[in-house]
């Protein structure tokens, strides 16, 4: 839409040339990682970020691997983003799962999930604290071992709530047959 | 019980899926543009940031709610406006309990002194001159003239009526054009008497 001046015409062609930076870019995605929102990874972004100081690697990566992924961010990002962090994968490993229990059942698959995040800490344990050591730098520390258990408990307060809602939903009607035996009518 | 009955059952208790953009794809086509407009609608600089994850944590929780009855940049400019009005009143209301103490002015100095120096000289002409109009106006002179909305999406987004949206479009191009012949006019020198 014009207006009748050039020059304010080139005023809002000044003002819609006003777009944010690929800084301003990164910092927002690492803000909505942090919030536990995931918009994937740019990566010219996190360098930019990461020169200047600002730690985006940690809630991005979360976001992106699932439950591992989760904790690396827990322990990459710093305080609060990487706690929020750990909710948003761990939501997304849920979301996965979901299916899977409606199949088995709750209390088979959150067992089943207990066992296998505290059996399995031992063998990725070594693995992430290398990819966080490569990744974000010699700052990383290892993860530690209360952060299974914590997961597991997340699990088995969230997991029946949200099984018993995807059931509900997807639950058909009951349906009325007739009865072969029962009096038709005559008309 | 037949097939038919069985797809039908199935098709009428079904549960509505969203068939619409991801949260990503939205993000991904709609970042600069929400910045954008966030920054020309009066956002205070160290606030955009928070306005725009504000919008996007908004967006993210009712996206699935979007049923299509309107464009999607409508629905999402309708949460910028609603998200901005809300720190405008924020930054009002704060403006006015700073206005008595003497920091305020200290502090509104050094943001003159930032804003004038701006490499982008034209852009710092623009949002002065933005400045001068009533939020009402500006929205829909932002809405209109920067990001291109027609009269009944603007409508639409600000919950106006479609008269009400020509006429603010009508006075804020006037009084925006006044604003800029009378910023860009060059300032009297003042003389000192010896």
């Amino acid at each position: 839409m014009k207006t009748h001046s050039s020059d304010t015409d080139t005023l809002i062609a000044a003002l819609q040339g006003d777009l944010p930076s690929t800084e301003d870019d990164a910092r927002m995605r690492a803000r909505l990682a942090s919030a536990g929102v995931c918009v994937g990874v740019s990566i010219a972004g996190a360098a930019a970020l990461k020169a200047s100081g600002v730690d985006a690697l940690g809630p991005i990566a979360t976001s992106v691997g699932g439950a591992p992924g989760a904790l690396a961010g827990a322990v990459a990002g710093k305080g609060a983003a990487g706690v929020a962090g750990v909710n948003g994968g761990i939501f997304s490993t849920l979301t996965a799962t979901l299916p899977l229990a409606g199949s088995v059942g709750v209390k088979t698959l959150v067992v089943a999930g207990a066992i296998a995040t505290g059996l399995g800490y031992p063998l990725w344990a070594p693995q992430m604290s290398a990819v966080l050591h490569s990744a974000v730098g010699p700052t990383a520390a290892v993860p530690s071992a209360a952060v299974p258990l914590r997961c597991s408990l997340w699990l088995f307060l969230t997991v029946p709530e949200k099984v018993n809602e995807v059931r509900c939903a997807s639950k058909p009607p009951p349906v009325h047959l007739r009865s072969r035996f029962a009096p038709r009518s005559k008309t | 019980m037949t097939k038919e009955h069985l797809s039908h059952s199935a098709s009428v208790h079904a549960a509505p899926v969203y068939r619409g953009p991801t949260f990503a794809q939205v993000y991904e086509l709609h970042f600069q543009y929400v910045w954008r407009c966030v920054r020309s609608l009066g956002v205070a600089q160290p606030s955009v940031d928070d306005a725009v994850q504000e919008v996007f944590l908004v967006v993210q929780r009712k996206l699935e709610l979007f049923d299509g009855a309107c464009e999607l940049r409508t629905w999402l400019y309708a949460i910028v406006v609603r998200i901005v009005r809300r720190y405008r009143a924020e930054a009002a209301r704060t403006a006015q309990r700073r206005a008595t103490s003497e920091e305020a002015h200290r502090a509104d100095a050094s943001a003159d002194l930032r804003r004038e120096v701006e490499t982008n000289e034209q852009l710092a002409l623009a949002s002065k001159a933005l400045n001068t109009l009533d939020d009402t106006r500006r929205e829909v002179f932002v809405l209109a003239c920067v990001e291109g909305m027609s009269a009944p999406e603007i409508a639409t987004v600000t919950g106006a009526p479609l008269n009400t949206v020509y006429s603010r479009l009508r006075s804020a191009k006037q009084q925006f054009e006044q604003a800029v012949a009378l910023l860009s006019e060059p300032k009297p020198t003042t003389r000192t008497q010896s």
